[in-house]
């Protein structure tokens, strides 16, 4: 029984390591609104997701590691990546991102069931989408939900 | 049954045994192989129901009025139910062989909650961690209440995260380095099935040396791929890594019996033929292939991969003999 439960408390502690990384952001962390841009593939595990990258954000880079990208606000009041740092930006909200040839910054996918994410696939396509972002003050980030741009009026 | 039945009627020819005594060998044997393809086929059944407690997760289906935080109560609850249910069936007369399959969809639905938080919580998809978690936690599991079927699960996730991160990390330029982490994984479970057999969880060698076949078997595969050696450099870690891997194999070696120390030799001499094969493949460029027939450097290479291949996977064969084990 002893082996049992510290083999439980083991299992809980990979669960809280799992989400620890995007629970401590949606729970302390600002929201923002991020222009990105969007596909629609699936996840053998976890099923349909909606793949994003964030506008202003370069896809590829030689970076290596812990990298930062500084969000600018646009006249339209979304956010958008600006290029790549290696050091925090002194001020200014910014995401703090991990690269290994690509730019990965925890917000690439939107995972929803499979009509939602067709739905939401068609809408974006047609029009882009804004991510609802979660960030904390150390720049990690939590994607909090997804939306089509409204239309141009 | 049939060898049974053959040497039954030779003992009752001999004298050894009686009409009665073989009437009731032969019967106890008849029960013990009619348990054992219930055994396998609640086996069957439980690795089903598995694949289905993930795809469960992975249909995320549509139910509007449960969130998020509600679908991970549900599948930890799942989860928590499985474990407190092999407990309460383990050990009981009537019901203690639905234990272990239980254990079995108890690891799975632990891979199926590290899927639900990563779900629910947007981690972005094609995580290779999250298998990890998962098979730590199985692993962890199988050890605390000595059950084969999460430990089977443990292992084959554990390795195919590993070959996941490998291929993903090392790209496309550098099988030599792919060759070299296949054969290190390879070694250390081989040492890991050794080490078992001088525990009391002697069982559980067999998992482990079915990863080191695979994980062996994969190290051939790809090092029959012709390779660009001249453009890779080899990472120190991955050499590190090796070293300490010989290292380790070469300690549980000194402590082996014969059998072991004859396993951990046949994966060091499959580890340094695999690296051999992809230090000398011929390049792959497409001058190579203008040609109609294929290049006989390249035809050599395919030969030698395909007979050390095919060696590899007798001499497991072989071994399982030696050890008794189907496995």
């Amino acid at each position: 029984m002893p082996a049992l439960a510290l083999a439980l408390a083991v299992q809980l502690a990979l669960i809280a390591a799992v989400a620890a990384p995007r629970l401590a952001p949606r729970l302390t962390g600002a929201e923002y609104r991020i222009a990105t841009v969007a596909l629609d593939p699936i996840d053998p595990f976890r099923g349909a997701y909606v793949d994003l990258r964030v506008v202003g954000v370069p896809a590829f880079t030689r970076h290596e590691g812990t990298v930062y990208v500084p969000l600018v606000r646009g006249r339209d009041g979304t956010y958008r990546g600006s290029g790549i740092r290696r050091e925090p930006p002194a001020d200014g909200p910014f995401m703090r991102c991990h690269a290994n040839g690509e730019v990965r910054c925890g917000i690439e996918s939107f995972f929803a069931s499979q009509r939602e994410a067709r739905r939401l696939e068609r809408a974006l396509a047609r029009r882009g989408a804004i991510a609802r972002v979660k960030i904390d003050g150390a720049g990690r980030t939590a994607l909090v939900g997804l939306q089509a741009r409204p239309e141009a009026s | 049954m049939k060898w049974l039945e053959q040497q039954l009627a030779q003992w009752r020819g001999a004298g050894l045994v009686d009409e009665a005594a073989a009437a009731s060998i032969a019967a106890r044997y008849e029960v013990s192989s009619r348990a054992r393809a219930a055994r396998l086929l609640l086996v069957l059944g439980c690795v089903l129901l598995a694949v289905g407690i993930i795809w469960l997760v992975a249909s995320n289906v549509e139910l509007d009025e449960v969130g998020p935080f509600a679908r991970i109560a549900f599948v930890a609850a799942l989860w928590l139910g499985l474990v407190v249910l092999a407990e309460i069936v383990c050990g009981r007369e009537r019901f203690g062989v639905l234990a272990g399959p239980l254990a079995l969809l108890a690891a799975a639905a632990f891979g199926a909650t590290i899927f639900q938080v990563a779900q629910s919580l947007q981690v972005p998809a094609y995580e290779p961690w999250l298998l990890a978690a998962w098979a730590a936690g199985a692993l962890a599991y199988a050890y605390a209440i000595g059950s084969s079927g999460p430990l089977v699960l443990g292992v084959g996730v554990a390795a195919v995260f590993y070959v996941w991160l490998l291929t993903r990390d090392v790209g496309g330029g550098a099988p030599f380095v792919l060759v070299l982490g296949l054969a290190t994984a390879a070694a250390l479970t081989a040492a890991a099935a050794v080490l078992h057999h001088r525990t009391a969880r002697a069982r559980f060698a067999a998992a482990w040396r079915m990863a080191a076949a695979c994980l062996a078997l994969l190290a051939l595969g790809a090092a029959a791929i012709p390779g660009l050696l001249e453009d890779a450099t080899v990472p120190v870690l991955a050499l590190l890594t090796a070293g300490a891997a010989l290292a380790i194999a070469g300690g549980v070696a000194l402590r082996a019996d014969r059998l072991g120390r004859f396993e951990l030799a046949v994966a060091a001499a499959v580890a340094v033929a695999a690296l051999v094969l992809a230090a000398v493949a011929p390049d792959r460029t497409a001058d190579a292939f203008a040609g109609e027939r294929l290049p006989a450097g390249q035809l050599a290479h395919a030969l030698a991969a395909s007979a050390l291949f095919l060696a590899l996977a007798v001499g497991v064969a072989l071994l399982g003999v030696a050890r008794e084990s189907r496995r």
